[in-house]
């Protein structure tokens, strides 16, 4: 029982990092119908930057996760700015976005070995996340809990801006129809922007969290992240906002449970094999939804 | 009011509308018939900003607004009830209502609220459910209502009667009637000639891309060309 619960706050916690990624993966889809291949170089530049605050400013954690979300924000914007805004304006096949954003993963990524150098970095040890509490015999590291409570906090504060806010309106019916959003006096270029901004913050904040979990930065995070946030995605529902949350979670559980009882060999075989499993029960993902009725 | 004066438009290469020029006066119902495919839709495209306007002009209140973007074009004073009423189905009632006044302030989107919900009591009562959930005459109402919330100086309706019972499309109808008498001025594109030519005032005749016949809609009904061609006949949308 004790080994079950300490699997499960290991599993939430990484799951919660992956729906905080996935979720941006899945608007960016939902909303503008698009791939973007470039989602996980946002991460790694988010968790280098988060690194960069800490390791070499000195600045609290509570100040490095803001300048991930800003940095990375902006990021991901300039995909919008540089491929995706161009491509639609030439009514482009969606394909050509997923291989020019490929190639803009490439080149962030090169960019950070360049700078950062190939190899694996740590966030130093920060004072009071090293300590942890025990309860019945399930060991809960503070890091575990600010991980869990910062993710928690983006997610509820992504969930009532898409629900209860202008603006999440706006992106809710460009999500629906572009054509309806312009209708109604929506530009649907601003919207684009938000979406992009939102999505690549929350990628760059699921970078620091997950380079503080695993206490590894690498420039070659990214793509690891890229597979499963399109895992999840799928899981979720394509484009569905609590699909992410939830695909995120479940997957971060399997993983961890298949490492546990299983061999980390086996890890993400597992954890594909079974999200196949799901999917061939509920074939559009849990949260799946006609087109229509998307985000 | 709107003046579409000598309007070549398409989609890509294809050109759709092949040199149209009509005018809608201030505080009239005017209407565009013909067949599927004429057209019609591509005129309220072309007005709105969805189709680029390849040569002409698309003129209102004395303003050349062809190639202005999209989302501009209600802030102008033009809004449109697309085909297929197109309500926000994962949006509400009330949500899909708010989105009509995007543009405009929070204090006025509240009373435009609640004038259309004085119009459609029925909207009142399902203002939280979700939108999808409605029948299809009251989807066509919440489109008319969503246009209505941006206080239009112009209503544009594509197909209004499009998939409805005839008894919703006459409840339709007479809505836009009375939210002409009220004011707003109508410019209406529909299949179902003799439903639009009973209420307009004015009508043009619509085929291939290019108007054929024009005149006040009493005298088109009486027509023989067009009793033939949209009334009588296999032509006839409904």
């Amino acid at each position: 029982m004790t080994v079950l619960f300490q699997q499960l706050v290991n599993g939430f916690s990484l799951g919660a990092t992956y729906a905080v990624f996935a979720i941006g993966f899945t608007m960016i889809f939902g909303v503008l119908n698009l791939l973007n291949m470039a989602h996980g170089a946002v991460f790694m530049w988010g968790a280098y930057i988060g690194l960069a605050c800490v390791a070499d400013l000195g600045l609290p954690l509570a100040l490095a996760v803001p300048a991930a979300f800003v940095f990375s924000g902006l990021l991901s914007v300039s995909y919008e700015i540089v491929i995706f805004g161009p491509l639609r304006k030439k009514e482009a096949h969606r394909w050509i976005g997923l291989i020019a954003s490929l190639a803009m993963a490439r080149g962030l990524v090169a960019l950070a070995q360049m700078i950062f150098g190939t190899h694996v970095v740590r966030y130093p040890t920060v004072g009071l996340l090293s300590g942890y509490m025990e309860m019945g015999g399930v060991r809960v590291h503070t890091l575990q809990i600010v991980i869990f409570g910062i993710a928690v906090l983006l997610m509820g504060a992504l969930a009532f801006m898409l629900q209860r806010t202008r603006m999440g309106r706006a992106i809710r019916t460009v999500a629906f129809s572009p054509r309806v959003a312009e209708l109604a006096g929506i530009s649907v270029r601003n919207t684009a922007f938000a979406t992009f901004f939102l999505a690549g913050a929350l990628a760059g904040v699921a970078g620091v969290l997950l380079g503080l979990l695993f206490n590894a930065v690498s420039p070659f995070m990214g793509e690891t992240i890229l597979l499963k946030g399109l895992t999840v995605v799928i899981l979720g529902g394509l484009g569905s906002v609590p699909g992410a949350m939830l695909g995120g979670l479940l997957l971060g559980v399997i993983e961890v449970f298949s490492v546990g009882y299983v061999s980390s060999a086996f890890r993400d075989a597992i954890g594909f094999g079974l999200v196949f499993v799901i999917l061939l029960i509920k074939p559009s993902g849990l949260f799946g939804q006609t087109e229509a009725a998307r985000a | 009011m709107l003046e579409v004066r000598e309007v070549h438009a398409g989609y890509g290469k294809t050109e759709v509308l092949r040199g149209v020029s009509l005018s809608v006066k201030e505080g009239s119902i005017v209407a565009l018939v013909g067949a599927n495919g004429a057209g019609k839709t591509t005129i309220m495209a072309a007005i709105t900003g969805h189709v680029p306007v390849s040569s002409g002009q698309i003129r209102f209140q004395g303003e050349n607004i062809a190639g202005i973007p999209a989302h501009q074009v209600v802030v102008r004073g033009i809004s449109l009830v697309p085909e297929g009423r197109q309500v926000v189905s994962p949006l509400s009632v009330e949500e899909n209502l708010f989105l009509g006044a995007h543009t405009r302030g929070k204090k006025e989107a509240a009373e435009s609220l609640d004038r259309v919900f004085s119009w459609f009591p029925r909207l009142r009562e399902r203002r939280a459910q979700k939108s999808g959930s409605l029948s299809g005459g009251e989807q066509q109402m919440l489109a008319i209502g969503r246009a209505m919330m941006a206080k239009p100086k112009l209503l544009l309706l594509d197909e209004p009667s499009m998939g409805l019972a005839p008894l919703v499309v006459s409840e339709v109808f007479r809505f836009i009637r009375k939210l002409n008498e009220e004011g707003t001025t109508v410019f209406l594109g529909e299949q179902n000639a003799r439903k639009a030519l009973g209420m307009a005032e004015y009508a043009y005749v619509l085929e291939d891309g290019e108007l054929i016949m024009e005149g006040p809609a009493r005298r088109l009904l009486s027509s023989e060309q067009v009793v033939e061609a949209y009334l009588g006949g296999a032509g006839d949308g409904i």
